[in-house]
């Protein structure tokens, strides 16, 4: 039983621009729209009516369909908006179905950032990542030798020892060779393919050879857990993705987040290389403390860097742990030290404890 | 303007073209856009660019009557996907083997793959303007383009190639040539734009702006295109109406330097604020003048494109 409400309305068919004034009715299935004559303009089923926004009154069009209908009577439009479908089920389904995206989009991203890069790393051929270990020491080596001075076979030797502690605890650890760049800033770090790197300046600022263990010792616990090559395919990711983000919305900001939580896994790697540390220099009988003074020598080179925004955790929770280590063994002779601080050519004198 | 009129009198105290989106409602809509495109990782982008541009056309109206915005996120989402995977893509690797190919003499591959990309940019924008207008309703009739861009392109290359080769003193022909191959295109509800015999180029205004632009750091181009925008106003027609267009150079300088400030502080953020004020500029500067025929005006059968402004989308040309 249809209830009629009738009034007044402008129409555009879709044919012409002239509008047609027409009366609108509102029945229980539909709108229907008469011209002056009486005949039917328009029957638009209530299930199909969309709202559209602007001008004066409430608009109405039939699906994606042309024609407009355009209600100018305050009380007419309360009521046919009233009887529109989908204002709270559209708004619903929008809320679902972004939910649900944004859910999916989390998942992708939680396995592109933390999940995929350790899998994936497992079924990278070890030539691949020695290729790019290979090719990053090419593009550092243009701008510092490498140095084979006195003291090579004193820091291999040092590096196989450490290595061998490895395998005693995990089987599948992998080659890996000890580069000595002539540096002067005091650095040392992991590359792809099982490559380790020191500088001169790090040897130099060692207040003995212990430290210089504990520094390798570092950067073997990273080698062997592939953070390196995971960093690699992490990164590529996270690239990835902010491409995907940043093609739509422009927003070169959101770099500087996913920079925040690169680093934040970063750190976690770092917590688990040292952890490694700790290990390999208890394995060897060496001692902790001479690690932990050269950490604290460095510091002061980190600046004011906040630890948020920091690769490292803190030197002073670093220090600790390792001065926890108590080994009373040398991990080389004086002779040997000596050479070692010689590996660049010129001997750089032992800096006071 | 009664229901049932046939015939539309201009009265010049009434402004028939306008704009009254406000910055505010929109600025929420971008950043909603911005949350829920994050959210999604990019997925969210083209629907999101589809709720600015309803709101900016239902916003905008003539004679009274708003515009109606009917594309839709998907038809962009797949224009984008289509020309990832069908321009792109291949464009990318054939550079690469060319550039393989002719190692002796590397480069070409880079070279012809750039120069065939800005190519398709300007085939890009055409066709997007295409789409929108395809997408465009006023009074329940819609607009449309009636070529598929590549004359366009090749006039605008041929052209800008002759631009750069005299160091920017043809430009006036230049966008005389633009122009006629641009707009006589547009058909707006029913009826086509008609781009007059007396559209010529601006010699005289371009030559002294030439001569002026080093001492004036580029300034002076603002006072030519404020004239070039005029005389283009005063030679195009529509259903029996004339344009007319009152745009000053300070004006224009301004819109520029406001909209790349907007751009620069807020990091592409508010680029669609940026196109808000270009577009309520031109909704202020353009009006129409003359009667208009309600019932001359039909609609004309046009392809529905199911998908939108791919090019465009791919080669980041255009905000809105």
């Amino acid at each position: 039983m249809s209830t009629p409400s009738e009034q007044h309305a402008r129409f555009h068919d879709g044919v012409t621009a002239r509008p047609h004034e027409v009366v609108v009715e509102a029945t229980d299935d539909a709108l229907v729209a008469r011209d002056a004559v009486g005949t039917v303009r328009a029957v638009w089923p209530w299930a199909r009516i969309r709202r559209l926004g602007g001008g004066t009154g409430l608009r109405l069009a039939l699906g994606h369909a042309s024609p407009r209908l355009t209600i100018l009577d305050p009380q007419l439009a309360a009521t046919v908006a009233a009887r529109l479908p989908g204002a709270w089920p559209l708004r619903r389904r929008w809320a679902l179905a972004t939910t649900g995206a944004a859910l999916t989009a989390a998942a992708v991203a939680y396995l592109t950032v933390v999940v995929l890069p350790g899998v994936a790393i497992g079924h990278v051929p070890d030539a691949w990542t020695r290729a790019l270990g290979e090719m990053v020491l090419r593009s550092l080596a243009a701008d510092a030798s490498v140095c084979e001075g006195p003291g090579r076979d004193a820091l291999d030797g040092l590096t196989a020892r450490l290595l061998d502690a490895a395998r005693a605890r995990r089987a599948d650890v992998q080659q890996a060779k000890l580069v000595v760049l002539d540096m002067a800033l005091p650095n040392a770090f992991a590359l792809p393919g099982g490559i380790l790197v020191v500088t001169r300046g790090l040897i130099a600022r060692a207040p003995a050879a212990e430290a210089v263990a504990g520094i390798l010792a570092h950067e073997v616990g990273h080698a062997i857990e592939h953070h390196p090559d995971e960093g690699v395919v992490r990164a590529l990711g996270v690239r990835g993705l902010l491409a995907l983000i940043g093609a739509g919305s422009g927003a070169e900001v959101l770099g500087y987040g996913a920079m925040l939580a690169l680093l934040r896994h970063s750190r976690d790697q770092e917590r688990e290389a040292d952890e490694g540390a700790v290990r390999l220099l208890a394995a060897i009988g060496a001692p902790g403390t001479p690690t932990a003074m050269l950490l604290e020598r460095l510091e002061p080179d980190q600046g004011d860097m906040p630890t948020i925004l920091s690769t490292h955790p803190g030197a002073a929770e670093r220090a600790e742990r390792l001065r926890a280590v108590t080994g009373e063994a040398p991990v080389m002779t004086s002779k040997a030290w000596d050479e070692v601080r010689r590996v660049c050519g010129a001997a750089t004198p032992s800096p006071r404890p | 303007m009664k229901a049932g009129d046939r015939i539309l009198d201009h009265t010049p105290s009434h402004r028939r073209i306008r704009c009254i989106a406000r910055y505010g409602r929109l600025l929420a809509i971008v950043l909603g856009n911005l949350l829920l495109t994050v959210i999604t990782l990019g997925l969210y982008a083209p629907w999101g660019r589809v709720r600015v541009r309803r709101y900016l056309w239902s916003e905008t109206t003539i004679d009274g009557e708003p515009l109606d915005y009917t594309g839709t996120g998907g038809e962009l989402l797949r224009g984008a996907i289509i020309v990832l995977l069908l321009v792109f893509l291949p464009l990318v690797l054939a550079q690469a083997l060319v550039d393989e190919w002719l190692l002796a003499r590397r480069g070409i591959g880079q070279t012809a793959g750039g120069l065939l990309l800005a190519f398709l940019a300007v085939v890009g924008t055409y066709r997007a303007m295409r789409y929108r207008l395809r997408r465009t309703l006023w009074s329940g009739l819609g607009a449309t383009m009636t070529e598929g861009g590549w004359r366009y392109a090749a006039i605008t290359f041929l052209h800008g190639l002759h631009v750069a080769l005299t160091l920017g003193l043809t430009l006036p022909a230049f966008d005389s040539s633009r122009a006629r191959a641009w707009y006589p295109t547009m058909w707006l509800a029913g009826a086509p734009l008609r781009l007059d015999d007396g559209f010529r180029p601006l010699w005289r205004r371009w030559l002294l702006c030439w001569l002026l632009l080093v001492p004036t750091l580029g300034v002076s181009i603002a006072w030519y295109r404020a004239a070039f925008w005029r005389r283009l106003a005063d030679h195009l027609q529509w259903a029996g109406q004339r344009f007319r267009c009152d745009a000053r150079g300070g004006g224009i300088l301004w819109l520029v330097v406001g909209n790349l400030l907007i751009g620069l502080l807020s990091l592409g953020l508010l680029a669609p604020l940026a196109a808000l004020r270009s577009w309520r500029f031109w909704c202020r500067h353009v009006e129409l003048e003359g009667s208009l025929d309600l019932v001359a005006l039909k609609a004309v059968a046009g392809d529905r494109e199911r998908s939108g402004e791919g090019l465009a989308s791919m080669l980041d040309v255009d905000a809105v």
